[in-house]
């Protein structure tokens, strides 16, 4: 074998499936070959990361809600059969749907909104990675923060609107945000290229003097 | 603390039953899902999704083989169904890479070994995102899911031969990216 040969052939030799022939031409080759070996190598390692690909850890008791909340809508779902055709009755399930996952499961709606706290006065800054397949002009951000927050150096704007561009690969947006006084509140933010917007919230909390900042989260909640 | 139930006496599958039966997937449909949509949040939103579509659907999965792939073919398959709503636009957002990550390889690295792999595993996570959607999808469903082509071609209904060369180009393209 040569070494284009060794090239094509490398991925029939990692996922075994190269005859008993061609894997001793193949053998042969590499061991005699350092630049086919390394390419082999190199090859190798980098299936092995992507068997090994790290995910983030599934936010808390995620697998006991999503349960729960299939077999909650599909009960309201069976009573949805039981009140007939019509729009009022489609109204009237509906808002059984949302009653029985409002009341049954609160914690459902709060649960998955990433939460910054901290202290009053302090610029907290809170970064938002992005990842583009291509670089794009004339992306939109758009940030409205709650009363008691505002982003440093925007004193007095609720909302901030600006228009920059995103290269190719990862990019982070820094946001220094200062809470002005003690309280809770959501952050909505958009990001719009062209016809697509995605929309997400991120619950702010200022911290008044002594209280201990116990969370701290970083991870997204996009809204569909 | 017990359930109390909105609508007592409206029958459906018993909850531990489907739990049983779907539980012990659920980790590995999250791991999947993470990877087709880029984000947690998302990846968990499909898993709910897949979850109630199945809920009713509990005596027919009794009767399934294979449970892994039947349950991989669905998650793909309505990933794709609700492909607008489940990320993979232009913009994406992705989770800040100091937030813990669970890898999958087991014992300790040091620190130098943590170091490179972060930075490692992050070229090709931006990699991944580079590609084209079919040739993503071949990556994770293979070579990061473990399935084999014969049970992806369950996936996309595209032939065997379609499936490898689009395999062979998928991996030569991320070899490049990485490189580069």
């Amino acid at each position: 074998m040569k070494c284009n040969d060794i090239q094509q052939s490398i991925d029939d030799a990692i996922d075994g499936q190269l005859s008993q022939a061609q894997e001793r031409a193949f053998d042969a080759h590499i061991a005699t070959c350092a630049h086919c070996r390394e390419n082999l190598n190199r090859a190798q390692a980098l299936q092995e990361t992507l068997r090994e690909l790290p995910v983030p850890p599934l936010s808390d008791n995620f697998a006991e809600r999503a349960l729960r909340h299939a077999a909650q809508v599909n009960s309201a779902s069976n009573r949805h059969r039981y009140f007939g055709a019509g729009f009022l009755s489609a109204a009237i399930a509906a808002s059984a749907v949302f009653i029985a996952l409002f009341l049954v499961q609160p914690q459902l709606f709060q649960a998955d909104i990433p939460m910054v706290s901290m202290q009053m006065q302090e610029i907290r800054t809170v970064n938002l990675a992005f990842n583009s397949p291509v670089d794009i002009d004339a992306v939109t951000f758009s940030m409205q923060l709650p009363g008691n927050f505002e982003l440093s150096g925007y004193s007095g704007m609720r909302k901030v609107t600006w228009t920059a561009s995103l290269q190719k690969g990862r990019n982070v947006l820094s946001l220094p945000i200062i809470a002005l006084g003690k309280g809770n509140g959501v952050m909505h933010a958009q990001i719009g290229h062209k016809d697509q917007i995605k929309s997400f919230r991120i619950r702010l909390r200022a911290l008044g003097k002594g209280e201990i900042n116990s969370r701290f989260h970083v991870s997204i909640k996009q809204l569909s | 603390m017990k359930n109390i139930a909105i609508f007592p006496g409206i029958r459906g599958p018993k909850r531990p039953d489907f739990e049983r039966l779907i539980g012990p997937h659920i980790n590995r449909l999250y791991r999947m899902a993470y990877h087709l949509c880029g984000s947690r949040y998302d990846a968990e939103d499909l898993v709910q999704d897949l979850l109630v579509k199945l809920y009713p659907k509990h005596k027919m999965l009794l009767k399934i083989d294979n449970l892994r792939v039947w349950l991989g073919t669905s998650l793909y398959n309505l990933f794709i169904d609700n492909h607008r709503r489940y990320v993979r636009s232009p913009v994406t957002l992705v989770e800040n890479e100091t937030v813990m990550y669970e890898s999958v390889a087991g014992g300790d690295p040091t620190p130098e070994e943590h170091l490179y792999r972060e930075r490692h595993v992050s070229y090709i996570l931006n990699a991944l995102a580079c590609l084209s959607d079919d040739q993503r999808s071949i990556l994770i469903l293979h070579d990061v899911e473990g399935y084999t082509l014969a049970e992806i071609t369950g996936f996309t209904h595209d032939p065997l031969g379609t499936l490898k060369s689009r395999l062979h180009r998928a991996r030569q393209r991320l070899r490049e990216l990485i490189d580069k």
